[in-house]
């Protein structure tokens, strides 16, 4: 027995070295004389990689393209810059992830270097504006898709409450959110049912309503005197207090399952968001519908193509990412994909305006969120917006979970935005 | 083993001078290792504690700076009771749960060991992603498997995520059930060790099977619930996936899952505060190695005891 | 459950097999689980009351596990680095505790206290510096950046040390050094045999937590030809959306060969054990 024990480990030492040498060996693959590659690194459902491969094949080069998880993407590429190597050529950066490079933008090469000025016209004023460094004078990367925000409701619920269910009637009756929490009332009043899944998927829409968020033109904090901020934490309470949110978040399991019971009456879903609904609850499909959110738009999420200082071929991964996200691509990509474009050209393409979703009980959708993408904006997110965020979020979620008031919350918010900035 | 070196004092110097190569020579590898991969973590994370550093800028000398704020932190303390408290709740059952588990899976005379060692370990084999997606739908306030066997005997559900203690509780049972396997697997190692004659023995004296347990088996595998022990301190002061994946992003809103660990990954990667994390890092060492000689103590006191 | 009879069928022995059964089921739930969700449609996730049965889904999701990633090749790559790791793991350890066990020299103390002191430095924060080792040493996206620096590690040197001080008689090396053994003969037929259960538990210790790591491969590993199976798996996340049934099937599927490996490594403990059992 101990004999056996001794040779197996000691045959499959022998193996295993074996194996380790060929799998050492066959990693690098042979790339032809002169030929530029570029690595590329993007996460799942960006949709954009046959674009890339469709290019390279045509201008003959050979690209790398590197999926990984939409975090480990960033964390891998603040770990890349930081140690000073490792950085792909390309690399996609989400809209707060470009913030907090902002400080940083010699990490990048300028795109305004390599013909970025030229491309200007073809974006989205305000989505330009989140790539450009704080100066203006560095182009970080060029935008892929947004996230313009608009109102998903559910129709019979709706129609049980006595409310309009035709998609340009909701949006006349809901113009202003106090329009919406009327609504609410009616709806809890009727079903019983909340009109929201939690109140930060209204408040964090309202925030950014105003003529500025968290900072002002200059980049000085201005939370407390932000009077959009005050009024959306208000109306936020208002909610709570009135019981028409429940505490289910955004994208959970629970959540999932509430779209599908219809625990809450509205979602305010940026573009990317009705993807989201539409594979979280299929269950649904048909009671859905979309319109205008109340009080203009506002913007969640979307990207950037960046091109970190390491490559050595800015030029080569310039000219890729200029076509991948020009607006003919980026049309191929919300036809396959549901991502919404950055290009306002493409608004007015015959594909877009008749672009309606079954699931979304036929609505056109594409009409509704260009208009909703031409109605947000402009503001300045500025480099710790991120915790900003999460700090006025938390304050929101806890009087939502009972865990504090609405006062002595916004007051704990305050000191840890205080601590935030005081260091 | 000092015994065994003084009763043969003829062979003292020259088995003296061998056991020394050959030890050195034994432990080298780990320690040439550590010397490539180790070091220089440790001492590049000392060095950036004493910068203000958002990893993509330059580095500013901030000396004491980092530790000063550190102490005056509300968030680190609050960071540090939860690690406290969920490493308490979940450490205690487990390793108790553990041993008995070991005990009764050692049993000569069981039906059915091999499926039951089997069954117990499972849980550690399967990856934390996975685990973080089942427990988040058996912990779901509405759709939650708990509450709504809670619901069958008329209890109200309970918002497990918003609490202090519903979240610890959670993240405990999370840590226990991927744990308990884990640690039986290591005590039953141990046990193999123990003679049969000394149960025998016992048997013959009349001892029955707890008389057995408390008497024979705990003092014969102490070693191994010292280091049981030890790395339960160690694995629960660094506790990490679990509470990220349950409470997400600082913890949840008040913060009640966030641990040590997840507030210094957060700092160092989403707030890109380096060189607070790092000081955070030394502070829970210091923390860690200070538990685990408490632990020392305290297991060497029950030895003492006995 | 804690009243431990020794009379075949009496109330003890029924009540430690009721608990060793629950234990069982809550074990397995969430296995289980995962097969009933990775064999569902998506939505299964957060039905109510729960999916509790297995659907027709299976081979849908297995199928998009495949096209998303190269499953095979993962498996593949994770089987070598898992290997390779144990065996290094093994031999370097049961060395080294050998040595802290039941050799006397100058320094072991302090020696070993550091080997302890060297678990408790945080993982997460050595992520930038290690990355910057191993991207100098150019093993960023090869295996290597895997395999040489867990090769041997303070847990194991801790876990054989207490093993053989207590598994290994004082007499027995004295013996063995009358017949004039040296200090590796010592090591190698007459500790390394009575190690078996140790070198099994930790061989199977090390195989899990290799297999199930995914922090410290995340950073270096981020070519798809290079990607071991929790990697690959995490590449399965959507963005905004997730696909649990995929996701949940893809792990189960990663989780099925570690059951193998399980039953390989526990056959070792258990031969122990069965011999024990003989004996009485």
């Amino acid at each position: 027995m101990d004999r056996v024990w001794r040779k197996w480990v000691i045959g499959s030492a022998c193996a295993a070295s074996v194996l380790m040498m060929s799998a050492c060996g066959g990693g690098e693959e042979k790339v032809e004389d002169g030929q530029v590659e570029l690595t590329i690194w993007l996460w799942k459902s960006m949709g954009i990689e046959s674009l890339i491969e469709q290019y390279a094949e045509e201008h003959d080069i050979k690209v790398n393209i590197q999926i990984a998880d939409f975090n480990d993407v960033h964390t891998n590429l603040t770990t890349a810059l930081a140690a000073g190597s490792g950085a792909p050529d390309i690399s996609a950066v989400e809209v707060k992830g470009i913030d907090r490079m902002k400080a940083n933008p010699d990490h990048f090469h300028n795109l305004f270097d390599y013909g970025g000025a030229e491309a200007e016209g073809d974006y989205l004023d305000w989505k330009w504006q989140q790539a450009l460094s704080i100066d203006g004078e560095y182009l970080l990367g060029l935008p892929t898709d947004i996230g313009p925000q608009a109102l998903a409701y559910r129709v019979d619920l709706f129609e049980e409450s006595g409310l309009p269910t035709d998609r340009e009637e909701v949006a006349e009756q809901l113009q202003t959110w106090d329009d919406f929490i009327a609504a609410g009332e009616i709806v809890k009043e009727k079903t019983g049912k909340a009109f929201l899944p939690n109140p930060g998927n209204m408040y964090a829409v309202m925030e950014g309503q105003g003529d500025a968020k968290y900072f002002d033109a200059e980049g000085n904090i201005i939370v407390q005197d932000n009077p959009a901020i005050t009024r959306a934490y208000d109306y936020a309470m208002e909610m709570i207090d009135k019981g028409l949110t429940t505490n289910m978040e955004d994208g959970s399991t629970e959540w999932s399952a509430g779209l599908v019971n219809g625990d809450f009456a509205t979602v305010v879903a940026p573009a990317w968001r009705m993807t989201q609904i539409q594979e979280s609850a299929p269950d649904a499909a048909g009671l859905w519908d979309i319109t205008q959110i109340p009080e203009g738009s506002g913007n969640m999420g979307g990207s950037f193509l960046t091109v970190p200082k390491e490559s050595k071929h800015p030029q080569e991964a310039y000219d890729l990412i200029e076509w991948v996200l020009a607006p003919e691509q980026q049309l191929t990509v919300f036809r396959e994909l549901g991502n919404f474009p950055s290009t306002p050209s493409v608004y007015d393409s015959e594909e877009l305006v008749n672009y309606t979703s079954e699931y979304f009980n036929d609505a056109p959708v594409g009409k509704i969120y260009s208009e909703a993408a031409e109605r947000v904006t402009p503001i300045l997110e500025g480099p710790e917006s991120i915790q900003i965020e999460k700090i006025l979020g938390d304050a929101v979620t806890r009087v939502q979970d009972g865990q504090d008031t609405p006062e002595s919350s916004w007051d704990a918010a305050m000191k840890s935005l205080e601590r935030e900035i005081g260091r | 083993m000092k015994e065994s070196s003084v009763k043969k004092p003829k062979k003292l110097l020259t088995q003296s001078k061998k056991d020394h190569i050959s030890a050195y020579l034994y432990i080298s590898p780990f320690f040439l290792l550590f010397a490539v991969f180790g070091v220089f973590p440790i001492l590049f994370t000392a060095y950036i504690s004493f910068h203000k550093w958002d990893i993509l800028g330059t580095k500013e000398f901030v000396g004491l700076t980092n530790y000063q704020w550190l102490l005056t932190d509300p968030l680190f303390w609050k960071a540090l009771g939860n690690t406290m408290s969920i490493w308490v709740m979940s450490t205690i059952p487990q390793l108790t749960l553990a041993l008995v588990l070991a005990f009764v899976l050692n049993q000569a005379l069981l039906k059915g060991r091999h499926f039951f060692r089997l069954a117990v370990f499972l849980p550690n084999i399967t990856s934390v992603v996975a685990v973080a997606i089942v427990f988040d739908a058996i912990f779901g306030q509405h759709y939650g498997i708990i509450n709504y066997l809670l619901s069958l005997v008329g209890v109200e559900p309970i918002n497990w995520k918003a609490s202090v203690l519903g979240t610890h509780v959670a993240i405990s049972t999370m840590v226990i059930w991927r744990w308990v396997g884990y640690n039986s697997i290591i005590y039953l190692a141990a046990l193999q060790s123990i003679p049969k004659d000394l149960y025998e023995a016992a048997t013959i004296d009349g001892a029955n099977k707890i008389q057995q347990f408390l008497f024979v088996t705990i003092p014969m595998i102490r070693p191994m619930i010292i280091f049981t022990v030890i790395l339960s301190t160690i694995g629960g002061m660094q506790i990490f996936a679990e509470p990220q994946t349950f409470s997400g992003m600082g913890g949840g809103a008040v913060n009640q899952g966030l641990t040590l660990t997840l507030y210094l990954y957060e700092e160092a990667f989403l707030r890109n505060s380096f060189g607070y994390a790092s000081a955070i890092a030394w502070l829970l060492f210091l923390i860690i190695v200070l538990f685990s000689l408490l632990n020392l103590f305290v297991t060497r006191k029950i030895k003492s005891a006995d | 459950m804690r009243e431990v009879g020794s009379k075949p069928f009496s109330m003890g022995r029924i009540g430690i097999y009721s608990a060793l059964v629950f234990f069982s089921l809550c074990a397995l739930f969430p296995l289980y689980w995962m097969f009933v969700i990775g064999s569902n449609h998506t939505s299964a996730v957060s039905q109510f009351p729960p999916a509790i049965m297995p659907g027709t889904e299976f081979f849908v999701n297995a199928g998009k596990v495949f096209t998303n990633i190269n499953f095979l090749q993962a498996l593949f790559n994770t089987f070598i680095v898992a290997s390779l790791i144990t065996i290094s793991v093994l031999f370097f350890c049961s060395l080294a505790g050998f040595a802290f066990a039941k050799l006397k020299f100058r320094g072991k103390n302090g020696l070993f206290i550091f080997v302890l002191a060297t678990m408790m430095v945080p993982a997460q924060l050595g992520l930038i510096p290690s990355y910057m080792i191993v991207s100098q040493l150019g093993w960023i996206n090869t295996l290597t950046a895997l395999i040489v620096p867990a090769m041997v590690n303070a847990f194991g040197v801790f876990w054989m040390r207490q093993y053989i001080s207590t598994a290994v008689p004082n007499e027995l090396i004295d013996a063995g050094r009358m017949d004039g053994c040296s200090n590796f003969r010592l090591y190698w037929t007459v500790v390394l045999p009575i190690l078996r259960p140790a070198l099994a538990t930790l061989g199977l210790i090390t195989y899990m937590n290799v297999w199930n790591d995914f922090l410290w491969p995340l950073v270096v590993l981020k070519d798809r030809s290079v990607h071991t199976i929790q990697v690959a798996l995490k590449t399965l996340n959507g963005t905004y959306a997730q696909d649990y049934s995929m996701v949940l099937n893809g792990t189960f599927l990663a989780t099925l060969p570690l059951l193998v490996i399980f039953l390989l490594f526990s056959k070792q403990v258990i031969a122990g054990i069965t011999e024990g059992a003989i004996k009485s």
